[in-house]
């Protein structure tokens, strides 16, 4: 693959310095911007910070090539390819505010507690992240129920939606208000949307172990990008036997269940994750996928493709965005957006792969597609870069 | 669609906003009505419905049966806002509308919410639960204010965050705060509309968000209500609500999760807080007389 000199502009140069062993190309109606940006941008925090993203993918190491790939570099996420000379290709360039803002509860075990004041489930201000489980605290006589959180704004609405998901997923609607008492609470792994943190899957394998060792009876609630590490640790377990005895290995497992709300990320299709529990140990109990989680289930993928095709049709967008991948989409969106006068009133325009985002979260249809890639908004950020 | 199509962070696009439904609910005789926009979270089912009709007088619905308030829920439902055009992006926050009553079995024989002064200490009481009372954290009244009313008062307030210890603010330290629109409706009653904040609404477009709900806030009472509400009055003529309050200077409790297995509560108190105010009347009847 070649890069088309009138499609493409290179902004960083192989050998610029001796560390730069690639070159980085953008789109080339983000290039007068680029340009603009590589030399105005002495001085201007924001302006430098995405200038040392770019420089930071034309240092990478040797990786996939022709693949599209994902680096998160401070708030700025990009998405690239290399290409067979080894040049970096970028397809997305999304800042997104929300990567670095420090948000008010760090990862860890929460104890999420139903709120009779005001009706939801939440973890009191002040609360602080726990070590471990309380296993005894049951709902009813039957198990404790934990929740593994997938992407949320923040810690305090994942507590109050996955308390819900809960009692979808776990309760008859007669059995919901016995449980909403004052002094019930439930586990929330809350990873605060770093799915692939090592200290965090370690923590996971652990909770998971010591119900077991306990001999406990647990029920997850695993949601989301939460679902992909719940995997890991799965499997993690199944590497790392406790003992050569597959049944002495797997002893108290059998007490635990799961049930997979809207899973998202590697091996997390229906068949996949019924097997691994299998495989495992666990009970699978169930799972609920939402019909319109495209690009992140796989099983949802497959129905959505003729949806998405005809939300493309009528923003006139054009392409089934699952099928070409994201720098197809990217094309599309570069025509919705410059309907938009935000954008048009910004006279910065990235064109198009700089898509300014505050927040993840799911919900449209056409946003899950390509989902953590674009999405939103000119934030605060945008007045500097416009200067 | 266009207001969609212009959302942005400062200005969020939410759903029938412009075009709310109207609610109406019968309570025991007294009607509320409010005009909120439909429930929008398309991950998850409404709360509650918006019940047409409700008995205040039945235990059923009202929990937990603590002694001090007990709270039934009406109507409960998530607005998600959205910060981008044609809902590219995920919602950026959520405000959920809820609608409760209280029964506070707490409140001493002799005073009644429809007195004023006696409305205004058990709403100060129950600002306590959502602080120290309740290991909640929570501060407030802030931006307390009346609502104009020809007969009981409504009382706005926010409670906000304990940001006390945090040195770098960040935008989403401020979003989070809650509103409240409180009401007598019986002597042990009270109807409290809830507006709670998640994620990050801009707090401009919460506020105007609430005060448009509140706005379409109408209490049409009862035929006995009303003739109580009267009898209170002549009993208590001079009893009046503050107009204006300030945030109360409690100290909140250091506190943690409890072991429960080895024996302890769910909460463990390290240091205590301020204690709940304390009920105060005195019965001025008995000196006009």
């Amino acid at each position: 693959m070649t890069l088309n000199s009138a499609e493409w502009e290179m902004i960083v140069q192989k050998g610029e310095n001796t560390n730069i062993n690639r070159s980085v190309f953008v789109r080339k109606d983000a290039g007068g911007s680029w340009k603009k940006l590589k030399a105005g941008h002495a001085g201007n925090y924001y302006m430098t910070t995405m200038l040392r993203a770019l420089y930071a993918l034309a240092i990478l190491p040797d990786g996939n090539r022709r693949m599209m790939q994902q680096k998160i570099f401070g708030p700025c996420k990009m998405f690239y390819e290399i290409l067979d000379n080894g040049d970096v290709q970028v397809d997305l360039f999304v800042v997104d505010e929300a990567l670095e803002a420090p948000k008010h509860k760090a990862a860890g075990l929460y104890q999420a507690k139903w709120d009779v004041d005001e009706r939801a489930w939440s973890i009191p201000d002040g609360s602080r992240p726990e070590v471990s489980m309380e296993l005894s605290h049951k709902w009813g006589v039957m198990a404790h129920m934990a929740a593994v959180a997938g992407k949320f704004d923040d810690a305090d609405t994942a507590a109050e939606k996955l308390g819900t998901h809960i009692e979808n997923a776990w309760l008859n609607n007669d059995e919901i208000s016995y449980y909403r008492q004052p002094s019930n609470h439930y586990s929330l792994f809350w990873m605060n949307n770093e799915f692939t943190s090592k200290d965090q899957l370690d923590h996971l394998i652990s909770l998971i172990q010591m119900a077991q060792r306990k001999q406990e009876s647990l029920r997850w609630l695993v949601h989301g990008e939460g679902a992909a590490c719940f995997v890991k640790a799965l499997n993690y377990l199944n590497s790392n036997p406790a003992s050569s005895d597959i049944h002495v290995a797997q002893r108290g497992l059998e007490k635990q269940s799961v049930f997979f709300s809207n899973p998202r990320g590697k091996m997390t299709g229906e068949n996949d994750l019924e097997a691994l529990c299998k495989k495992s140990g666990l009970v699978f109990q169930g799972i609920n996928i939402n019909k319109r989680d495209v690009i992140h289930n796989p099983d949802a993928r497959s129905e959505a493709v003729g949806e998405l095709k005809s939300i493309g049709a009528k923003l006139t967008l054009g392409g089934g965005i699952g099928a070409v991948g994201l720098s197809g989409a990217a094309t599309s969106l570069d025509m919705a957006f410059s309907t938009q006068s935000a954008i048009a009133a910004s006279g910065f325009l990235l064109a198009g792969y700089l898509v300014v985002k505050e927040s993840f979260k799911k919900n449209s249809a056409y946003a899950r597609n390509i989902q953590g890639a674009f999405a939103a908004t000119f934030g605060k950020g945008n007045e500097d870069w416009a200067a | 669609m266009l207001n969609r199509l212009f959302a942005s962070r400062k200005r969020p696009f939410l759903a029938g906003l412009n075009k709310p439904q109207h609610i109406e609910m019968d309570i025991s005789g007294s009607k509320l009505e409010l005009d909120v926009p439909a429930h929008n979270d398309a991950s998850l089912p409404e709360q509650q419905a918006p019940l047409s009709h409700f008995n205040l007088y039945t235990t059923e619905g009202f929990d937990p049966d603590d002694g001090t308030f007990s709270t039934a829920l009406l109507m409960g439902r998530d607005l998600d806002l959205y910060a981008a055009p044609f809902g590219l992006s995920s919602s950026m926050g959520t405000i959920s509308v809820k609608v409760a009553i209280d029964r506070v079995d707490c409140l001493p024989e002799g005073m009644t919410c429809l007195n004023p002064e006696h409305f205004e200490q058990v709403v100060m009481r129950f600002i306590h639960r959502l602080g120290p009372g309740g290991c909640k954290g929570r501060i407030g009244p802030r931006a307390w204010r009346l609502l104009p009313t020809d007969h009981l008062p409504w009382v706005v307030y926010e409670m906000h965050r304990d940001l006390t210890g945090v040195t770098e603010f960040t935008s989403h330290d401020f979003t989070r705060y809650s509103s409240y629109a409180v009401t007598p409706l019986d002597d042990r009653y009270i109807l409290r509309i809830m507006f709670l904040n998640l994620g990050s609404p801009p707090v401009e477009f919460s506020r105007r968000v609430r005060d448009q709900i509140c706005r379409s806030l109408k209490l049409t009472l009862s035929a006995d209500l009303t003739r109580r509400i009267a009898e209170a009055k002549n009993k208590w003529p001079d009893a009046k609500i503050s107009e204006y309050r300030e945030p109360e200077q409690w100290i909140q409790p250091k506190w943690r999760n409890g072991r429960t297995s080895e024996g302890e509560p769910h909460i463990v108190i390290l240091e205590a807080g301020s204690p709940a105010p304390e009920f105060k009347f005195e019965d001025k009847s008995n000196t006009r007389k």
